[in-house]
């Protein structure tokens, strides 16, 4: 009873500071505290995560039943552990790493620069680097993305050392983890085989391997959702606050995963209230009480990007809706069953998963059903199913209601990677029970999973839902012909459209025709005018105090009027030293700037 | 039972319908199907023999394995060190061109675009994007390709995958090869087989190349392995991964369909009446399979793919005669750049000439094969559960007298196939053993010499009592002396069209890495192609100069690099080596190629071209 009552105290603090209070600080609040934040998130739920493991049921620690358990799950699951590493491997070299959607990618890392070396979340829209680390900052803006990922980034980089590509590793072990993650949700109620299956199924999938092995968030967000589900499933099992707790505190990790994960916590604890005893209320620990409070940062961030312009509509009402909804979830199944290169999906597979959770829910909610999971009875099966259908139901609407979530968009449709496992394990159910009820033999199966490797990975290594994007060719080129021809990137400043692209790849990069301010700048009262001559200043007092010794001016023209970005004053030298097309209509023009007096 | 009925029913009406639509369909009609659909049809037919071949296996997968390794690793150990030595000794390389680099394409398109199309010009654009100026279908059976495309899909684009595949094909054949002779003599001959087969130099040379005689080497070996196994248990279920197997081997070679021939009457003289009623739905698929090799053969067999005039200057007896001979003094090696191992011959001839005295005087009894082979499963693996009752009870033991009908049959298959090989071969005028592009062709036939190396080197340890380590001892010794004929690329490194490949390839890897920069105009556009090289032919940028120029006033590209060759004497370029006299060419580097001819790469930049300053 304590419990719950300091814990609905909490909530309502809670709330009260998340959406009624801090009205003109919010920003700064945000951008400074989520750091710890999600530090504080992490540690108790590592720390909870390790009381499940270790602890036994009287509360102590048995080390050498933790060092059995341990041994245990790698004999039992050593093959998928393996296999998880093997395809993430072969899948570098399917589907070489880069950063593909942009600017979203770069903002991400800059996001994780700012969190490794201030501590606090913001984007860098363009710097002017000094010597020995020292950073001039020019602009720089809240992101509306969800700050985990480049939370987990950060750390990465605390141990590496900042490096934009190690965002790439970061993505590459949470791409391991899905594959493992998906074999060991099936294997709880089909065994290890159908696990196996599925795992080889996930990893076919060409928008899977596109997006491992990009910048994106998109997989780390699939990744906390299947370890919600593995730990629901687990809760249901066990039916303990110990389970409870770091069910509850994944929720603010998930939450900042990605901006709809959020709708988790409609599922979580209203199934926590029903299945947890009311005798184990009484074991919950103080970090339930501040769970609560983590979860600040998103009713935060939900508040400062409650605006149009994060959300690239005019009105949000607009923007946001149920008409919306049907629209795309049409599109959404032309995406799933098309055969289209781009899109970068397997149809045989969404056929085989439609067929598989018709059977599904048939079977689970006929009352003569014998379906369980695992060593669950067959109403935790049911109340796990529920769950289940619950989260993607809950994501579904949330996507679809939002006017740009088009599937068919090849910008897009990475968003559509948190709904493979559910496909994956609904074809991998419609097999299995082809298997047990017709023969199906399964060696079938598991070489068919194999084959579909081979046939759909050179989607993915063709690239060939992304080349077609204009920004990502420009960002390309540009950045190949700098890695190239101008190495050195402490020699120059670079003077581009979109400095932010450059900035967390370490180049000192400015614009000279910068978009007016939007909601998220910090400096509202700027005009266009006096960014771009407080700009040139900068640049002029950089080159004249010998901190950099020319500009590389990069501009994306139109092809056929050749026509400049913007004029250069006088005083500044142009030499233009190569144009390439790099899209239809449209060269990449390379100049070096000097400054003459 | 009306199931099976229908089975074979519904086989023998697609067996009909494949001479029908492999032989009615319209040419375009053919050539489109045969292109966007080729990917699939042999995807399809590797997965259902793959299910097929599983079939035929009693133990599980594991337990498969499992028994294999226990019983053969050392043979995997001795094949796995003999290709990587093979590897470090001759260095992966392109050398019979065009054929490999064509194959390549293939394979690059089959990866890129799923259809089996050879691109002889292709300008590649933006990150991922391609204008294929030229393309056409290859004559060449699109198995291999395929087979490589897979590598590709785990890798990317990669032309070194062409490498890979064949070491990992020579790896399997090597242990096929084993297989086979270990069946009939026991391992310790199984692997002197091994010694021995990678002692050839041109073995060696050429699964370090991008060709695909080595993987037809495979297929056959495999074919012979499966021939085996029916012979020795008839079964629907074996016949089926036979006939499953033969549209494979099909797409391997050329010639190959020619096992078809060899393998069918074998079948249907020994599958008994019940059996066929046991075959599975795949029976019906089986035909099917065969569709796009009639249809292959109908669009590429013309005098262009033969590089001959008329039929009569492409196939002839006298070819047939000539050819001939000039193998013997192939194989026999005349000179030490045909790759062949002359004592293996004179060796193998001997081993010929001794088994067929055995076999006319009946020699040939029960009790020989019991000193060479414990009683075995279908690797030769000498099991506890293959016991000396199994032989007692005379099943189906492929070596006791009441199966001397079965080994004929299995013997004359092997010679018919090997017969018609020959046949094909020598009859076309390009089937020239010492010609150092035709060489390769011999390649099928080194089994055989092997074969009967091996049965003399038996025979003589069996009937003089002489100690098998001195035959190990020989054949370690054969391989010291003649791999380094591969080594130094003695087979190919006459051969103009490599040596003007190598000297460009090597010269734009060194000094013009960057390829998207640059256009690459060649006489043989084609082999730069699948380097992802921006290639055109001097035809092409003649007829097409316009077209060409816009590539660099749009500034897709910067300069253009012309390898041309030049006619030593006159300094000017040969008859198909021309550039529009517009083009002012600055000369980068020279080599001499051959006695009157050197290769000459220029530059050329483009005046609205802002070119950069390196």
């Amino acid at each position: 009873m304590k419990n719950i009552v300091i814990f609905s105290f909490v909530g309502i603090l809670a709330i009260i500071l998340g959406f009624l209070q801090f009205d003109y600080l919010l920003i700064d609040l945000y951008t400074k505290t989520v750091f710890y934040f999600h530090s504080i998130t992490l540690f108790f739920w590592i720390i909870c995560f390790f009381k499940v493991i270790l602890f036994n049921n009287e509360g102590k620690i048995e080390k050498e039943v933790f060092y059995t358990k341990i041994k245990s799950f790698f004999e039992y699951h050593w093959f998928a552990l393996i296999l998880s590493v093997l395809l993430m491997i072969l899948g570098i070299f399917a589907c070489k790493p880069d950063f593909r959607i942009l600017a979203d990618e770069t903002n991400l890392v800059s996001d994780s620069q700012t969190l490794y070396e201030k501590r606090e979340c913001y984007i860098v829209y363009s710097s002017l680097n000094r010597n020995l680390g020292e950073k001039r900052l020019i602009r720089i803006g809240i992101d509306k993305r969800p700050a985990f990922f480049p939370y987990f980034l950060s750390l990465v980089h605390t141990v590496l050392g900042y490096k934009a590509e190690n965002v790439f590793i970061l993505n590459f072990i949470f791409g391991v983890l899905s594959l493992f993650l998906i074999y060991y949700l099936i294997q709880i109620y089909k065994g290890r085989f159908w696990g196996i299956c599925g795992l080889c199924c996930l990893s076919a999938y060409p928008i899977f391997l596109l997006y491992a092995n990009s910048a994106g968030f998109d997989l780390f967000n699939m990744f906390c959702s299947l370890v919600l589900l593995v730990l629901i499933y687990k809760f249901i099992e066990q039916r303990k606050a110990s389970f409870a707790e770091v069910l509850l505190l994944w929720l603010p990790i998930i939450g900042q995963s990605r901006y709809e994960s959020i709708l988790s916590v409609f599922i979580v604890l209203p199934l926590i209230f029903y299945w947890l005893p009311k005798s184990e209320y009484s074991k919950l620990t103080y970090k339930t009480w501040l769970f609560p409070l983590l979860l600040l940062p998103s009713a935060w961030l939900f508040r400062i990007t409650n605006d149009p312009s994060f959300w690239q509509v005019d009105k949000l009402e607009e923007g946001f809706g149920l008409n919306w909804l049907c629209n795309n979830t049409i599109q959404a199944f032309v995406f799933f069953l098309s055969g289209e290169e781009a899109y970068g999906i397997i149809p045989i597979l969404s056929i085989l998963g439609i067929i598989g959770f018709i059977i599904f829910v048939l079977d689970i909610f006929r009352k003569e059903t014998n379906l369980s999971f695992g060593c669950l009875d067959t109403k935790s099966t049911r109340l796990f199913v529920v769950a289940f259908l619950l989260f993607y139901f809950l994501h579904s609407i949330a996507k679809f209601s939002y006017s740009w979530t088009d599937f068919t968009d090849v910008i897009i449709s990475r968003q559509s990677l948190i709904f493979l496992p559910f496909i994956v394990i609904m074809a991998i159910h419609f097999l299995s029970e082809c298997n047990k009820k017709y023969g199906l033999k399964k060696s079938y199966c598991a070489l068919s999973a194999i084959f579909l490797v081979f046939i759909y990975w050179p989607d993915a290594g063709n690239n060939c839902g992304v080349k077609t994007n204009e920004l990502y060719n420009e960002f390309k080129e540009g950045r190949k012909y700098l890695q190239a021809y101008f190495p050195n990137k402490k020699d120059y400043i670079c003077i581009v459209e979109r400095p932010g692209l450059f900035v967390p790849l370490g180049y000192s990069a400015i614009s000279l025709n910068s978009d007016l301010p939007n909601a998220n700048n910090k400096n509202p009262d700027k005009t266009k005018e006096e960014y771009k001559n407080n700009n040139l200043k900068l640049i002029v007092d950089f080159y004249k105090r010998k901190i950099c010794s020319y500009f590389i001016l990069i501009q994306n023209i139109d092809k056929k009027t050749k026509e400049p970005l913007f004029a250069l004053p006088d005083g500044f030298k142009e030499e233009v030293l190569c144009e390439y097309q790099f899209f239809p209509e449209r060269l990449l023009r390379f100049s070096k700037i000097t400054i003459t007096d | 039972m009306i199931l099976s009925y229908i089975n074979i029913i519904l086989t023998i009406i697609t067996v009909f319908l494949s001479f029908f639509w492999g032989l009615k369909l319209p040419e375009e009609t053919m050539r489109k199907l045969y292109i966007d659909y080729i990917y699939y049809i042999l995807l399809f037919n590797v997965i259902f023999w793959i299910f097929s071949f599983i079939r035929t296996r009693k133990k599980s997968f594991i337990e498969d394995i499992a028994s294999y390794w226990k019983n053969h690793k050392l043979a995997v150990f001795i094949a796995l060190i003999l290709v990587v030595l093979g590897t470090i000794v001759s260095k992966p390389d392109f050398r019979i061109l065009a054929d490999e680099t064509n194959l390549l394409t293939v394979s690059q398109a089959l990866y890129e675009n799923r259809e089996c199309k050879n691109y002889t010009s292709v300008l590649y654009y933006y990150f991922g994007f391609k204008n294929v100026i030229r393309a056409e279908l290859d004559k060449r059976p699109a198995l291999f390709p395929l087979t490589v495309s897979f590598l590709h899909s785990f890798t990317g684009y990669r032309p070194e995958n062409i490498f890979i595949t064949n070491i990992i094909t020579a790896f399997f054949t090597l242990l096929f090869l084993y297989h086979l002779i270990n069946y009939k003599f026991g391992k310790f001959w199984g692997i002197c087989s091994m010694l021995l087969l990678s002692s050839y130099p041109i073995f060696v040379l050429y699964y370090t190349s991008g060709g695909f005689e080595v993987f037809n080497l495979l297929f056959s070996l495999i074919l012979f392995w499966l021939l085996l196994m029916f012979i020795k248990e008839p079964t629907a279920i074996n016949a089926e991964a036979l006939l499953l197997f033969l549209p494979l081997i099909s797409q391997t070679r050329y010639e190959s369909v020619t096992a078809v021939i060899c393998v069918l009457p074998v079948i249907f003289l020994l599958l008994t009446k019940s059996e066929y009623l046991k075959f599975s739905y795949k029976l019906i698929l089986t035909p099917l399979f065969f569709i796009p090799v009639i249809w292959l053969r109908l669009l590429t067999f013309n005098m262009k793919a033969l590089e001959a005039e008329d039929k009569g200057s492409a196939f002839s007896f006298n070819f047939f005669k000539a050819n001939l001979e000039k193998a013997g003094m192939f194989f026999i090696g005349k000179d030490l750049a045909f790759g062949a191992v002359p004592i293996v011959t004179y060796i193998a001839i001997v081993g010929i000439i001794w088994a067929t005295i055995d076999l006319m005087i009946k020699k040939n009894t029960a009790s020989e094969y019991e000193n060479s082979l414990k009683y075995s499963d279908d690797y030769g693996n000498t099991d506890s559960e293959y016991d000396v009752s199994r032989k007692e009870k005379n099943t189906n033991d492929f070596h006791g007298n009441k199966d001397i009908m079965k080994q004929i049959l299995f013997v004359v298959s092997l010679t018919l196939f090997y017969i018609f090989h020959a046949v094909i071969r020598f009859a076309f005028w390009g089937g020239d053993f010492t010609m150092r592009t035709s060489s390769r062709l011999a390649i099928i036939f080194l089994p055989l010499f092997v074969y009967f190396t091996i049965i003399f080197c038996h025979k003589l340890c069996s009937k003089f009592k002489i100690r098998e380590s001195y035959i190990l001892l020989g054949v370690l010794t054969l391989m010291f002396v003649y791999l380094p004929v591969a080594g130094q690329n003695l087979g190919v490194r006459d051969l103009t069209l490599y040596r003007e490949f190598r000297a460009t390839r090597e010269y734009l890897k060194e000094y013009l890495p960057n390829k998207n920069e640059y256009i690459l105009v060649a006489d043989r556009s084609n082999l730069y192609v699948p380097l992802k090289y921006n290639s055109i032919s001097f035809d092409y940028l003649n007829d097409r100069f316009n077209t060409v120029s816009n590539n660099f006033y749009n500034r897709t590209y910067s300069y253009l690099i012309v390898a041309q060759l030049i006619k030593k004497d006159t300094n000017m370029p040969i008859p198909g080596c021309r550039v529009p006299k517009e083009l002012k060419l600055k000369t980068l580097y020279e080599t001499q190629i051959m006695v009157d001819q050197y290769l000459r790469i220029s530059e050329c930049y483009f005046d609205l071209n802002k070119g950069m300053n390196k």
